[in-house]
């Protein structure tokens, strides 16, 4: 207790203070019994004995920046008071959620930092209550959280989806097909423009009226370049991860084109997220592949779900009883499964 | 603007529904892991057990199921039905946020509205022939064991035939989650004596066990003539053992009585004369009973009383939730010892429907059925290209 200690000389300064300097570097004071209620705060001037002079501030968590810090004292300020009653402190706690999304994350986060639990626990249950009505995108929006998962992860995730080497594949295959649709996309544009003149007009006429399989040239070149694609991948270890953006933009081109009849029931919430899956573009080009080869194909694909299907049955310890394929069964027909006759 | 730390939007997704966290999950690779985990979906659990928040009330009907929130009585949702057609289901017991179906006796399953999972169980045979037993007298349980952490389901079915011993045998089994099996269960003798004595005849609803004290509980009535006294069963999960339990000596003759459970205490409703039910209660387990309340009909709103089942308190304790004759919800004002229509809108009053209430929770997980998720892909591929692509694949790779 030094002589010239100045707020030991001033007279009519009754309080003591804390200083504080938040993260960009500006440092202020603060009434003791406000700042002591902040756990972090306590503990420094406790333990490290800081904040007793402008020298000698406390250095908030980087989270903390003046504007929160004001938040945060009048809450302090405010809940500090021993005499309050339980309606009081709720009734004010409600005002002072109201506050918009970006600041009410803000405020928790600063106020996590602090090791502020009451405070934490009302902005936790604030933003719990925010974000249960709002879309997937918002509620990244609002934590800043990536859109990182896989189309497949959102639709139908599995457990260990990387792991399973079925699953892998499937998702390689998966992504090669998108790239590989795209891809024709665009030569189908392509073709039609520049090359009219390798061709005759009746052929170019039957390509773009008919799609006859048997004769279509279109066919047989992306035919061709599906298996090149394939080997290619089968070659040497493809990129696994595919992005997201491709994924989106086949959708959302297939998206316009048909939206099935969903099921009578009012649509449970998460129908909501589920991105629409149209069949009918695909269909189109469906005809252009052989029929003979198509029963081959559905015969191997059964297969192969059968063979996937009753693995796992088995991992999961329960007794082997016959798969139902029953594709119309209990889930909504979101997505048009006309086609898949060879199914059942 | 700096992110928000994972542990801070674990704190916000702890105090979400089960519904909207399904939801959460598909958000980005850290929400997907973090609501995966069993560790998250445990203090999930336990603080809606906790705070009783997000408490759902589940309306079973054929192969409707409909949730609706207590304290939004307004939306009505709709679950699919996780099982296939055929059959009539029947819910039987709730807890932690699963509920039991049953199609038939021999084909049960564990079922989360929340998420969707569906646990099928194993198909279990009964020993007795089928012409032996009545369907609808099936006892059934399910319950968590807190001894094991387990969730169980029993089964109990008498054959209407005698034996040589003449006694009317009982087939009790146990299925355990985690071992995922079902088990037979051997009776002490005493015990045996006691339940093969008479065939019994259950009637509505009174074949789902009643959890309390880690137990499960049926009746086992009276009929006059036949059966001399009433019979409290009670099914311990840890010890998986069938035991009696005491109950006060008035209401061994009762003609018409009924158990159910309130905030974990068991009751017994005993219906005098269906102009009025008296209401006991066990307010600790392996303690005394007492008097609870007397429910009697209001002219206007309940004109009689068939079947009364209260369900849960209110949130300021003064009022119980009661479930009437077919599925009808109303509130029980305590002291003013009126009803008061829960008024769920949408909701069919013309069907008969099961109740339960239903705890808001990720057990059993979050992913969706596996067995559906080739079927699924397939599906969602939904043309023969990349089918034909992907049996190329297998031929190749497989």
């Amino acid at each position: 207790m030094s002589e010239s200690d100045p707020d030991m000389m001033k007279p009519e300064t009754m309080k003591s203070y804390i200083w504080l300097q938040t993260s960009d570097g500006s440092v202020q004071q603060v009434e003791q019994e406000v700042a002591m209620f902040c756990p972090m705060i306590c503990q420094e001037v406790i333990h490290n004995g800081a904040g007793s002079s402008e020298s000698h501030a406390i250095s908030l968590p980087q989270r903390v920046n003046p504007d929160m810090l004001s938040l945060i004292l009048d809450y302090c300020r405010f809940h500090q008071v021993p005499g309050r009653s339980n309606k009081e402190r709720k009734s004010y706690d409600e005002k002072f959620m109201r506050m918009d999304t970006k600041r009410l994350c803000e405020l928790t986060s600063a106020a996590d930092s602090l090791q502020l639990k009451p405070l934490v626990d009302i902005t936790s249950r604030a933003l719990a209550r925010i974000i249960e009505g709002k879309s997937p995108e918002e509620i990244r929006d609002i934590f800043h959280l990536p859109d990182d998962l896989t189309e497949e992860e959102k639709l139908e995730p599995l457990k260990n989806t990387m792991d399973d080497p079925r699953i892998r594949l499937l998702n390689r295959l998966y992504a090669k097909k998108r790239k590989e649709l795209k891809e024709r996309e665009r030569l189908k544009n392509v073709e039609i423009g520049e090359h009219v003149d390798e061709r005759s007009v009746d052929d170019l006429l039957s390509f773009i009226n008919s799609r006859d399989p048997k004769t279509s040239k279109g066919k047989k070149k992306s035919k061709k370049k599906k298996d090149q694609k394939i080997d290619s991948s089968n070659d040497r270890e493809g990129p696994e991860d595919f992005h997201d953006k491709e994924s989106h933009d086949l959708h959302s081109k297939q998206q316009g084109v048909e939206e099935t009849g969903s099921s009578m029931r009012e649509v449970p919430e998460d129908d909501i997220f589920m991105p629409k899956v149209a069949g009918s573009e695909d269909g189109d080009i469906d005809d252009e592949i052989d029929p003979a080869m198509k029963e081959m194909l559905d015969r191997e694909v059964e297969d192969f779900a059968r063979r996937l299907n009753s693995n796992w049955v088995c991992s999961l310890g329960q007794e082997r009883r016959p798969v139902h394929f029953s594709i119309n069964g209990n889930r909504t027909t979101r997505q048009h499964i006309g086609q898949s006759s060879g199914h059942n | 603007m700096a992110t928000l730390p994972m542990d801070i939007i674990n704190d916000v997704f702890l105090r979400l529904p089960a519904t909207t966290l399904v939801r959460c999950r598909a958000l980005s690779k850290p929400c997907f892991s973090l609501i995966d985990s069993p560790d998250f979906a445990t203090s999930h659990l336990k603080r809606t057990l906790e705070t009783e928040q997000h408490l759902m009330i589940l309306l079973q009907s054929d192969r409707l199921l409909r949730t609706v929130r207590v304290d939004s009585p307004d939306k009505l949702s709709d679950v699919e039905s996780p099982l296939p057609t055929g059959g009539f289901t029947e819910v039987f017991g709730s807890v932690n946020g699963l509920i039991g179906l049953t199609n038939s006796p021999v084909d049960l399953s564990i079922f989360n509205p929340s998420t969707r999972k569906i646990h099928r169980l194993p198909i279990e045979p009964i020993d007795f022939p089928q012409h032996s037993i009545t369907r609808e007298y099936v006892f059934y349980g399910l319950g968590h064991d807190s001894a094991s952490d387990d969730y169980k389901v029993v089964r109990m079915v008498q054959c209407k035939r005698k034996d040589g011993d003449g006694g009317y045998p009982f087939e009790i089994k146990v299925f355990s989650l985690k071992s995922n099996r079902w088990k037979r269960i051997h009776l002490r003798s005493e015990v045996q004596i006691l339940v093969t004595n008479s065939y019994y005849n259950l009637t509505y609803r009174s074949g789902n066990g009643v959890l309390a004290g880690n137990s499960f509980h049926w009746i086992l009535p009276r009929s006059e003539g036949y059966i001399e006294s009433n019979t409290i069963i009670r099914f311990d999960l840890a010890s998986e053992a069938l035991g009696v339990l005491s109950f006060p000596e008035v209401l061994y003759y009762e003609d018409y009585m009924d158990i159910a459970v309130l905030d974990g205490c068991l009751c017994l409703m005993c219906y005098g004369d269906f102009s009025r039910v008296d209401v006991w209660i066990l307010r600790e387990y392996g303690g005394k009973w007492s008097k609870f309340i007397t429910v009697v009909p209001t002219s206007e709103t309940v004109v009689s009383l068939e079947f009364v089942r209260p369900m849960i308190y209110s949130k300021d304790r003064r009022k119980i939730l009661f479930e009437i004759n077919n599925g009808k919800l109303f509130w029980f004002d305590l002291a003013s010892k009126s009803f008061e229509a829960l008024g769920v809108k949408g909701y069919d009053e013309g069907r008969p429907w099961n109740v339960e209430i239903v705890v808001s929770s990720l057990v059993l997980g979050c992913k969706g059925d596996p067995r559906r998720a080739p079927e699924k892909r397939m599906m969602q591929k939904g043309n023969k290209r990349s089918d034909d692509f992907l049996s190329k694949g297998f031929k190749l790779k497989l």
